[in-house]
């Protein structure tokens, strides 16, 4: 049979549903991207414009290497849609800001064209490509990512407290402390040492305490020392609540992080020395239920991490029994890492972990179909 | 707060531009195009030949076993052709194009039927309901008189009419209820004494607030203490017999069963108002009531339209827009989009909706954002069966349960990639439905 004309005037035909909700990815990175800003405002500000310029070289080279990939992968470019931008300064936001343009560069370089590229681009990565760039230049530049995170010398912080000379975040300061508080229990003269040590156990750890953390007001505000984005708890808090408000993250990821994360800071023992002048004993001691638990939510990156890295869609469990349960590992490895681990910070290496147990999760969350079997 | 089911949206509703016109009678025309498969199931045989002379309500298709419906004759006229015509399905079909002689002359007079009605028996019902072609009309066309005979060993002990009309756009629903709201409660009457039910549940969305005190009200009258109306919160898709009966009296249809497996029945608000007109005057169906809107149309209308009209009339009447892209039949979430004006009005043509514009047809890759994952009202992962569809692996889609999908397009509507996952779903069923076969030929 010929084939005939089937009619006069054609009309398009696709698939049903024919109307569509206004939101695209656009919209959802570009959004991500101006709540994001407020914190990096805080960072140049407390860091001076350095960071801006670290921030620049981060975007600049986020989008060039998204531009090189696309291109050689054959696929659309897709520049305008804001993910590499957000990728980008999100780099920006979890280095130093005191940093070598290179290391910038390279870690930027890295988080779009490795970790996010090599898996097939938007959507199919398995970590979060900021995360992974930071562990990239962690790993390849120690020593620029451990020794300094100085911040502007004429900076005043909020409570009136010094910065620490050395400029160490707030965290390993504690952590540092803490450890010095065991050898020095241990060493012949103690008594020369009091002030770092107590008379028990508990005691050391308030007066370590009381010295080296920050107060909660400047880590609050974002006035001591850190990466570059990640200090203003306050300015991250905002422009989480704007994207919960807005439907783009859930609010009980970033609400498990922060609680588990609490609690267990709390609940978890420090291990600390201790000196008695008066019977001249000494000794070493776990103290438990002595952590603050504000201080550890404020602290690092914990705040960014919550909201803004975790929360990436593509790298975090899809339902939200999954979200839950990521949240909650998340929670536990950054604590364990924070007291017990070799870092004083664990929010990204907890984070890229669980990112990697997503697909599992999302194996064993799998809502159960309507009306019956899972 | 009003009763409702978990996930759905709430899309812009357009209903204002017909809610508030009453119902015209369309004109017969010069030509109808009965289609001799309106139904779900086995199409109707045609049983008059070219040249020979109709009446109105004339079987002109014979129902071919039990899941079929009777094809009836519009109007009175001669049969110019019986040849295969566009289908609104896409492929051509067999129908009986009827010329009418502008006379309208019925078959019989339907006028005495009335007196005897209340003394039929549920057999004699069912019968007549079977004789007059009755299939679901809001859309699902399934052939009525098989979901009024449930197997011996299902017990039915709740009837819901579903007058949600979730549907963006549609209206027509909602005006047969402020029309005809005392015969849809008549209709509902039948269909319980048919299948022995106690209660009624008749289930209508808020934003029909005016057809919900109509029904109730048409309700209150003595006899009716056993209906229940309900006015439901606005979200779709309510109007899904599975989502609808959850929220009414909150029972789960189990996965890949059926209502009646719990005991209910669902029917649609004009489905119940023909099966009223089929036992009170022994009408069989010829006609429907159907909206045409959408920004396509300069006159967007409710009409009372003869089954076979073709669209092509209906969107000269409604004064087509130049320019306009696309033609549904349906609504614009699980409507069916034509490439021909020329497919004619079925037994199932709840509106015809015509849309200027056509959407993006680009799509990205997943972002697991997880939006369709919380709208599903099925529970299912969409992104999960879109993603592996997209890669041929029908088995996997089907450990996913594919098959529970019922094709209501929340997820692609959500969706910020764009993805056409309700295509790629529909498409994946047919690989799946094919390849059982093939597994059963062997």
């Amino acid at each position: 049979m010929p084939e005939e004309k089937i009619a006069e005037k054609l009309y398009t035909v696709t698939s049903s549903p024919h109307i569509h909700k206004k939101i695209n990815i656009p919209w959802i990175m570009w959004m991500v991207f101006v709540c994001l800003i407020p914190a990096g405002a805080v960072g140049i500000y407390v860091h001076g414009i350095k960071a801006l310029w670290v921030i620049l070289i981060s975007i600049a080279t986020a989008m060039i290497a998204e531009y090189i990939c696309q291109r050689m992968r054959g696929v659309k470019v897709t520049l305008s849609d804001g993910s590499a931008a957000v990728t980008g300064l999100l780099f920006a936001y979890c280095i130093s800001a005191e940093n070598y343009w290179y290391v910038v560069v390279f870690g930027s370089f890295f988080s779009i064209a490795i970790a996010k590229h090599a898996f097939g681009g938007l959507g199919m990565n398995i970590w979060n490509p900021a995360l992974a760039g930071r562990a990239f230049v962690l790993a390849s530049f120690g020593f620029i990512m451990t020794a300094v995170w100085p911040i502007s010398s004429n900076i005043q912080t909020v409570s009136g407290q010094p910065l620490p000379t050395s400029g160490a975040t707030p965290l390993r300061c504690l952590k540092s402390t803490a450890e010095k508080s065991v050898g020095l229990a241990a060493s012949k003269d103690a008594s020369h040492y009091l002030n770092i040590l107590g008379e028990n156990g508990k005691q050391t750890w308030e007066k370590i305490r009381k010295q080296e953390a920050a107060s909660w007001k400047d880590l609050f505000i974002g006035t001591v020392s850190g990466c570059l984005g990640e200090t203003s708890a306050v300015m991250l808090l905002l422009g989480g609540i704007v994207l919960i408000f807005y439907g783009i993250i859930k609010w009980y990821l970033p609400l498990t992080i922060l609680l588990t994360t609490a609690l267990l800071a709390w609940i978890l023992p420090v291990k600390v020395g201790w000196y008695n002048p008066a019977s001249g004993a000494n000794g070493i001691e776990w103290v438990w239920f002595a952590g603050d638990p504000l201080f550890h939510i404020l602290a690092g990156g914990c705040m960014l991490g919550a909201f803004f890295m975790a929360t990436d869609m593509v790298t975090s469990p899809i339902t939200a029994k999954g979200q839950i349960i990521f949240g909650i590992g998340i929670g536990v490895l950054t604590v364990i890492i924070r007291l017990y681990g070799g870092y004083p910070e664990g929010v990204c290496y907890s984070i890229l972990l669980m990112n990697t147990t997503v697909p599992l999760i999302d194996r064993y969350t799998r809502p159960k179909v309507f009306g019956g079997r899972s | 707060m009003a009763k409702t089911f978990s996930g759905g949206i709430h899309p812009p509703e357009c209903k204002q531009q017909t809610e508030n016109k009453p119902f015209i009678h369309f004109p017969l025309g010069d030509k109808l195009v009965c289609l001799m498969s309106q139904h779900i199931g086995i199409p109707a045989k045609p049983i008059v030949k070219k040249d020979e002379k109709v009446k109105r309500g004339q079987v002109i298709g014979e129902a071919s076993g039990m899941v079929s419906c009777f094809i009836h004759a519009p109007t009175s006229g001669t049969v110019v052709a019986v040849e295969p015509v566009i289908h609104p399905l896409g492929r051509k079909m067999e129908a009986v194009i009827i010329q009418p002689d502008g006379e309208d002359i019925w078959m019989e007079d339907f006028s005495k039927c009335r007196a005897k009605a209340k003394k039929l028996s549920a057999q004699e019902m069912l019968k007549i309901i079977q004789d007059s072609g009755i299939a679901g009309m809001g859309g699902a066309t399934f052939p009525s008189h098989v979901k009024l005979s449930p197997p011996k060993d299902k017990v039915i002990d709740t009837l819901i009419i579903n007058g949600v009309e979730c549907e963006p756009y549609l209206t027509c629903d909602h005006r047969l209820m402020l029309d005809f709201a005392e015969e849809i409660i008549q209709g509902a009457k039948i269909i319980q004494s048919i299948l022995g039910v106690k209660q009624i549940h008749i289930g209508i969305e808020g934003n029909k607030p005016d057809a919900f005190e109509k029904i109730k009200q048409a309700a209150s009258q003595k006899e009716c203490e056993d209906i229940h109306v309900h006015l439901l919160k606005v979200k779709y898709p309510q109007g899904a017999e599975k989502q609808l009966i959850k929220a009414i009296i909150n029972r789960d249809v189990p996965a890949g069963g059926l209502p009646m497996d719990i005991g209910v029945v669902v029917h649609n608000v004009m489905t119940t108002y023909y099966i009223y007109r089929a036992i009170y005057f022994n009408e069989p169906v010829t006609e429907r009531y159907l909206t045409i809107t959408g920004d396509g149309v300069e006159n967007p209308q409710n009409l009372r339209v003869r089954i076979g009209t073709p669209i092509s009339k209906i969107l000269e009447y409604a004064k087509l827009r130049p320019g306009s892209k696309k033609i549904i039949l349906g609504g614009p979430m699980m409507g069916m989009a034509q490439y021909s004006e020329e497919v004619p009005v079925t037994k199932g043509t709840s509106g015809i909706l015509v849309l200027q514009d056509t959407q993006d047809m680009d799509y990205k890759n997943c972002i697991r954002c997880g939006a369709c994952v919380d709208h599903c009202p099925m529970r299912l992962v969409p992104s999960e069966l879109s993603i592996t569809l997209q890669r041929g692996r029908v088995d996997l889609a089907e450990q996913y349960n594919l098959m529970d999908c019922m094709e209501c397009g929340v997820c692609a509507y959500v969706c910020p990639a764009n993805r056409p996952i309700v295509q790629f779903v529909k498409l994946g069923k047919a690989q799946l439905m094919k390849q059982r076969k093939a597994k059963g030929a062997k």
